[in-house]
């Protein structure tokens, strides 16, 4: 069976709450709305979806507070889908058989669509705390299925442009990591944007690796054999396998800038690589004081207020603007039926949330142009640059990786 | 006369009913009163069987450890997902597969068969080679086998997309469809078992000079054995795609590899019997320590085991069975008919 299992503090605020309700409201008021998390909170998954959950939480709590959404509270439940895809599907079904309005799922394709996909052929609405493939939508799940972050496609994108049209660089050597969809994507984006304002010949080359692998010192010897060499060094990767190629490529001695990607975000690695700079990525949000939004600054006091604590992840603000989208979507349906509720995600144009304007179409459920907080480390740390908004929007063949 | 014929008939079939009879009353049960997350811990425990018993049907007999068969469940996988998967979204993502394969659904029941004999044939293929090595040799090089596959699986991006998840590929495996699957594998394993090939097999296992000397072919005798094999580990194959309607290259590789092994050792890796309890035994503890972790409530207090605790003691468990019972469970026994008198000698476990 499945057993509500929250935080500690959760549990207290949601029987808190319960309470107050049984109190404000009579015996007959409509149903709460019940949200189900179907996400890791075991195995490497839970790095990246316990932040975003609890991001989620804090403005589940807000409406809940403010009266509810459409004069419903919400009540949610978690359960751990151990970062095993079939055992997500599991959970999933689970969830479904007991009834929910809306599942969240993990912040990946792999791991949250068997979730996602036992929603959907229930005919409820879905929507995955922060994955970066398109097919987190209605082309690789199904019709009520969409995603709370922009494409991986855009992360590259934002990167290529922001490196030629900001930082002035002129060329540039790719190195990718083959062992995630994730990074194939961010690349292929990465490629199209530049190629916008450069030509081919200003790629100067390219080189693969494994996130597992122990050492790259051949693609080391390869790009210092170029030249002239490169103005800078692409490279999307998550860890340990990204600090790790960072700490050697730094170490053989090339200091040129290395551009990255979202995942590689937030300072716990930077201790493999100490006086890492010039260090470049687009990030979501700037843990560290200096992010140039107010309502930021805001979020996180009532973070530490909530929790205790700091976040010890940006990606804790999809979780947060995830439910944000769907409370708009709701009120303007005015149902959680899921065929409404898409209908009116479909139709987001620009909505301003916490996270940035977003907009969804019924072909794309997913980001595509959601403004990034463009990131630098100096000093230990990474430091909020500016916001940057990518204009290239790909198209279905980029997204899709068609030909590619 | 006739009672003692009949009482023949039942001493042969008695070894599988006797694991095939619990295994109704098991899905009977889930069926009638079982969550939606107990039924398919049920589902998944069966899947594992057929897995299981058809790495038996080759390592049991033949006494060489395979690692590569998780390899033609994967073959056997992709290939049904591929003849049944996503009409909209194949054209597009997958490019590289044929005509036939691209624009075309086709139904479940020839996805099955005719993907359980792709498995056999890449079975028969790799035996042709493989079968010619004996013991550790022909270990190590089944492994190899697996990182051919999944090296070549995990990069042919047109045709599997790489190492992205297929997603919709139609779920139709219920428990009921799950134990057919077990019982046409346990039966399988044990017509095999009894069969004169089945013998050779384990007579070579035993001793290899000696089955030489006897007229025995090692080499063709091990291939019938790796082909049958490879086929019923494909029927999982194509039963694990359809129960979770997604398939990923990593689904089939090391994790499942071991988890079914251990659960094959666990059991006993030289009776069929073994196969099935070594599944019935870690599948159920893992199921007891899950639910541990997730919590359970004594009156007012509220219990739960940190996570990571189910992986500890499952460990903890296979080493003290190892330690204890080296030959796994069942040893090398076969659940057999209690010896009735006047029914003559009772045959010595295969």
């Amino acid at each position: 069976m499945l057993k509500l299992n929250l935080p500690k503090g959760a549990t207290l605020a949601a029987s808190v709450s319960l309470t107050a309700m049984a109190v404000a409201l009579p015996a007959a008021a409509d149903d709460p709305i019940r949200i189900g998390f179907a996400i890791a909170q075991s195995g490497w998954m839970a790095n990246y979806d316990a932040e975003p959950f609890r991001g989620a939480i804090m403005r589940i709590e807000e409406i809940n507070e403010a009266g509810g959404l459409l004069g419903r509270q919400i009540e949610y439940r978690v359960s751990d889908t151990r970062t095993d895809q079939q055992y997500a599907a599991t959970v999933g079904q689970q969830m479904v058989a007991e009834g929910v309005d809306l599942l969240v799922v993990s912040c990946d394709y792999d791991m949250g669509a068997p979730a996602a996909l036992a929603a959907s052929q229930a005919g409820i609405m879905n929507i995955s705390l922060c994955a970066g493939d398109p097919k987190m939508g209605a082309q690789g799940v199904g019709p009520y299925t969409f995603t709370a972050n922009n494409s991986g496609q855009t992360e590259g994108i934002a990167m290529a442009e922001y490196a030629t049209r900001e930082m002035g660089i002129e060329t540039v050597y790719i190195l990718e990591d083959l062992s995630l969809e994730y990074h194939r994507s961010a690349v292929a984006g990465f490629r199209a944007a530049w190629l916008q304002d450069r030509d081919e010949a200003s790629i100067l080359g390219r080189d693969t690796y494994m996130n597992d692998d122990p050492s790259i010192a051949s693609q080391i010897t390869r790009l210092r054999g170029l030249d002239p060499q490169p103005d800078s060094l692409y490279m999307c990767s998550v860890m340990p396998g990204g600090g790790s190629a960072i700490r050697q490529i730094r170490a053989a001695g090339i200091d040129t800038p290395i551009l990255g990607c979202t995942a590689m975000v937030d300072n716990y690695w930077l201790g493999a690589v100490p006086g890492l700079t010039n260090f470049w990525l687009p990030g979501f949000m700037s843990l560290y004081g200096d992010d140039p939004r107010d309502e930021i600054h805001e979020f996180l006091a009532a973070y530490e207020e909530r929790w205790g604590e700091a976040p010890g992840s940006s990606y804790v603000i999809n979780g947060y603007s995830m439910v944000e989208a769907y409370e708009l979507a709701v009120s303007r349906a005015e149902s959680v039926e899921a065929p409404a509720v898409t209908e009116a995600m479909e139709a987001f144009t620009d909505e301003q949330f916490l996270a940035g304007p977003s907009t969804y179409t019924p072909e794309v459920h997913i980001l595509l142009d959601r403004p990034y907080l463009m990131m630098n480390v100096e000093d230990d740390s990474f430091r909020a640059v500016e916001i940057y908004r990518p204009t290239l929007i790909p198209d279905m063949q980029l997204l899709f990786r068609i030909g590619q | 006369m006739h009672a003692g014929k009949g009482i023949a008939i039942l001493e042969r079939v008695w070894p599988v009913l006797v694991l095939v009879v619990p295994l109704m009353a098991v899905v009977v049960l889930a069926d009638l009163y079982g969550s939606v997350m107990f039924q398919r811990t049920v589902t998944d425990a069966l899947i594992k069987i057929v897995l299981v018993v058809g790495l038996y049907i080759f390592i049991g007999n033949s006494g060489i450890v395979s690692f590569g068969h998780i390899g033609f469940a994967g073959i056997a996988a992709y290939f049904a997902t591929w003849m049944t998967c996503c009409a909209m979204m194949k054209p597009i993502t997958m490019t590289g597969l044929p005509d036939f394969l691209r624009l075309e659904t086709y139904s479940l029941w020839s996805t099955a068969l005719v993907s359980v004999a792709i498995a056999g044939v890449a079975a028969l293929v790799i035996g042709l080679v493989l079968m010619r090595l004996s013991g550790l040799a022909a270990s190590i090089s089944t492994l190899a086998a697996l990182f051919i596959f999944h090296a070549v699986y995990a990069n042919w991006d047109s045709v599997t997309m790489g190492r992205a998840s297929i997603v919709g590929v139609p779920t139709y495996v219920t428990v009921w469809v799950a134990l057919g699957g077990a019982v046409l594998a346990i039966a399988v394993a044990w017509l095999y078992q009894i069969s004169s090939y089945g013998l050779a097999t384990r007579a070579a296992r035993d001793d290899e000079v000696a089955a030489q000397a006897s007229g025995i072919s090692l080499y063709w005798n091990r291939l019938i054995a790796f082909v049958l094999s490879g086929m019923v580990v494909g029927l999982g194959g194509v039963l694990m795609v359809h129960f979770q309607g997604t398939i990923s290259v990593n689904a089939f590789y090391l994790n499942l590899t071991f988890i079914t092994l251990a659960m094959l050792v666990v059991g006993g890796m030289r009776s069929l019997a073994g196969a099935v309890v070594g599944v019935v035994v870690l599948t159920s503890v893992a199921d007891v320590f899950r639910r541990l972790e997730a919590g359970v409530d004594l009156g007012a207090m509220r219990l739960s085991t940190p996570v990571g605790t189910q992986e500890m003691f499952l460990a903890a468990l296979m080493l003290l069975i190892l330690v204890f019972r080296k030959d796994g469970l069942m040893g090398r026994r076969e659940l057999r008919l209690p010896r009735f008198p006047g029914t003559g000698q009772g045959r010595e476990a295969p």
